[in-house]
């Protein structure tokens, strides 16, 4: 079979140390070009290999390949994405897929128009373990959804290049790791009624924020997501039958399984000898993977436009309606900045 | 503290990612309405105070080009920036310190800034068993690397200060509160897993509450009195150790504070300083072996029972025992007491947060941020 000629923009952490490792041994795709404002990044990147174009442009990789792989910060995401796509260029886009969901309304219409694949890198949704609380949720093993209680933080330790995660155009925590968390609880327990948001950002953008939300299906719970504490790092879900709780950060994450009023659980992690997803880096491959499928079937992929832009929309409900996080240790005089 | 108004001046942060320099830029911002500009060699340690709209510029201060373009157009430079230095590089950790601080102060010359100040310790006074401590007690060299270096730039400050360039020496005690690692953070971690062994837990903790320390920082940047000046900033009455960490025991709601015959400290200080000796690291595997049972106190059974009461029995023995080193020792035995007087008179100091208030405190933003 062919292989698919692949571009990546943005030569930063996520592609040295996930996209480019898998790419240049896969027999799916051949890396036909490399772009970044920093060309010596993406020279040293592809140094000794052939690769045809390496630019500072991304624009000049157009007519050297069919798909692209988009790692740049986020609020390029959605103008990137558009110019490819415009192009007839299958895309893979880094979450966030865009900064608002207008943004993300184009990309789909666009990749419908010139019948690309638009995928979006919402890897979590590749982890068997929250694959598993999908389908648990689904058959109903939990029963009825009452409640669930999400805590995603980690103190930062991103390698980033540049102070582009501080941006105010590319948002705080919520905007970067938002995504993931509230993807995977929109897909596991659908539609969201109402949000009530909290943040700690007074003129920069937000480390700490806090979203109590209420479901269609009518359960409600917390999402809490922090860049400067340890969290524990789980999403819990409780129904009328059981309580499941799966980690949320590191590969092949433990799940916990209890019914309601015993003592007992079932806790480990999820077992499957051909593909073990041990390493972060295996779970990525697996997300190429099925960009590659869905290009060379002709399908839709497992996550679409449609999918990466419900966490979009979700988050823009969320900024327009936020509210200060109650921090007393701030001291009296916060609430009167609040956000300014 | 809200009627210093540095609406505008602006104000350069060095060390601004750490605890301190944290709370200083949230405070300046919050508080004081200043334009806080900071230098920053970190990203990752950004996130606190990107919560801002601060500039940030990336650099090192160790590098003069870099110190030259964060300082130049400031009012004021607040200088926390402090590399600490572990047993493999005390040398180059200590000439970076020392190298900053000269880059800061020769380019606040140059640039004419109003008033630079420096953060530097109490640990300079190394004479704290008994009595007060004040800004003329003695302050002499000991051979250990923190507080050597912290003296050494006090020297260089006052080499600028006699030219004439207007600088500030602030001497903070134990700070604690929100953040911070070595006094807040570091105990209530270990407290949770391990026996925190102190002697009687009688000698005098002189705390700060983080806040109290940053008003100082603010004050000795306004006030002219200060110009020229060294203060130490403490708390208004110091607290005893038991009490201090029994703060951090009550929020956990855990008993892990053990209290030994300081023979027994000693003792186990003197093997601890074997181990680190030449003959002592052959032993190495040994002492590894011992570590991984609990701690130091199967190692009490087996070669120092004759020396002091070892209280093991009470104690669970699958929690290891976490005795303090040579230099924590010497500071849990210490009776001196921090005087304020000096900020009080001439930066018109008044600490907000008594030890009850700044615990409290300490305690809502623990909870919070998931350590208790």
């Amino acid at each position: 079979m062919e292989q698919i000629r692949l571009g990546i923009i943005g030569c930063g952490a996520i592609t040295k140390q996930q996209y480019f490792p898998i790419l240049k041994k896969s027999s799916l795709f051949k890396i036909n070009a490399l772009a970044d404002k920093n060309i010596a990044g993406a020279r040293s990147l592809g140094e000794g290999r052939d690769i045809a174009k390496i630019t500072d442009d991304y624009r000049e990789m157009i007519g050297h390949v069919n798909a692209a792989v988009i790692a740049v910060p986020n609020h390029l995401h959605a103008s990137i994405s558009k110019e490819m796509l415009s192009n007839g260029i299958h895309v893979l886009v880094e979450k966030p897929m865009a900064m608002t969901a207008a943004d993300c309304d184009e990309m789909i219409e666009l990749a419908r128009q010139n019948n690309c694949i638009l995928t979006v890198g919402l890897s979590k949704r590749f982890f068997h373990a929250h694959q598993f609380v999908k389908r648990a949720i689904d058959e109903g093993l939990l029963g009825d959804i009452k409640s669930f209680d999400f805590r995603d933080g980690t103190i930062f330790s991103w390698p980033a290049a540049s102070d582009f995660l501080y941006r105010k155009e590319v948002g705080g925590v919520l905007a970067s790791t938002g995504p993931h968390t509230l993807d995977l609880l929109l897909w596991w327990l659908g539609d969201y009624k109402r949000v009530e948001y909290y943040d700690d950002a007074m003129g920069g953008v937000e480390a700490n924020c806090e979203l109590r939300i209420t479901m269609k299906n009518g359960c409600s719970g917390i999402v809490e997501i922090s860049r400067t504490r340890a969290l524990r790092q789980t999403y819990q879900i409780t129904g009328e039958k059981a309580t499941i709780e799966v980690g949320a950060n590191w590969a092949n994450p433990p799940v916990i399984l209890k019914f309601n009023g015993d003592e007992a659980q079932l806790e480990g992690a999820m077992a499957m000898p051909r593909n073990p997803q041990k390493e972060y880096i295996e779970i990525m491959r697996q997300q190429l993977e099925e960009f590659a499928a869905a290009i060379t079937e002709k399908r839709k992929p497992l996550v679409d436009g449609h999918e990466g832009r419900r966490s979009i929309e979700f988050i823009e409900t969320c900024y327009r309606n936020r509210k200060f996080l109650d921090l007393p240790w701030l001291g009296p005089h916060v609430k009167e900045i609040g956000h300014a | 503290m809200r009627n210093i108004d540095l609406s505008n001046q602006r104000v350069l942060v060095t060390g601004a990612t750490g605890f301190l320099g944290s709370r200083l830029v949230e405070k300046l911002i919050i508080d004081h309405n200043a334009r806080v500009r900071v230098i920053i060699r970190n990203f990752n340690k950004a996130a606190r105070i990107a919560r801002f709209g601060i500039e940030i510029i990336k650099g090192d201060v160790t590098d003069p080009d870099n110190v030259d373009s964060a300082v130049k157009d400031c009012d004021i430079v607040i200088h926390c920036a402090w590399s600490y230095s572990d047993k493999h590089n005390e040398k180059e950790t200590k000439q970076s310190n020392i190298e900053g601080l000269k880059n800061i102060l020769r380019a606040a010359e140059r640039e004419k800034v109003k008033r630079t100040i420096f953060v530097s310790s109490q640990a300079v006074y190394p004479d704290r068993e008994k009595g007060y401590i004040t800004e003329d007690s003695a302050r002499r060299y000991t051979g250990n690397v923190y507080p050597d270096t912290k003296l050494r730039c006090e020297e260089i400050v006052r080499s600028f200060s006699e030219k004439g360039v207007p600088v500030v020496t602030v001497q903070p005690t134990t700070i604690y509160g929100p953040w911070s690692t070595i006094w807040t953070v570091n105990p209530l971690m270990r407290l949770k897993k391990m026996y925190l062994a102190l002697d009687d837990g009688e000698g005098l903790c002189n705390a700060v509450y983080v806040d109290d320390v940053v008003e100082a920082l603010v004050l000795a940047s306004v006030k002219e009195k200060a110009v020229g000046e060294t203060f130490l900033i403490s708390g208004e009455e110091p607290a005893r150790w038991k009490d201090f960490y029994g703060a951090y025991e009550k929020m956990l709601g855990v008993n892990s504070l053990v209290y030994k015959d300081p023979k027994t400290l000693k003792a186990h200080i003197r093997w601890q300083k074997f181990f680190e000796s030449g003959v002592g690291k052959l032993l190495f595997p040994i002492r590894q072996v011992l570590r991984e049972y609990p701690l130091m106190v199967k190692g009490y059974l087996l070669f120092k029972t004759s020396v002091g009461q070892v209280e093991i029995k009470k104690e669970d023995p699958r929690k290891p025992t976490r005795m303090p080193n040579e230099v924590i020792f010497k500071i849990l035995q210490a009776k001196a007491i921090v005087k304020i007087d000096k900020a009080k008179r001439l930066l018109d100091y008044q600490p907000a947060f008594d030890f009850e208030r700044g615990m409290a405190m300490t305690e809502t933003w623990a909870k919070w941020a998931n350590l208790l």
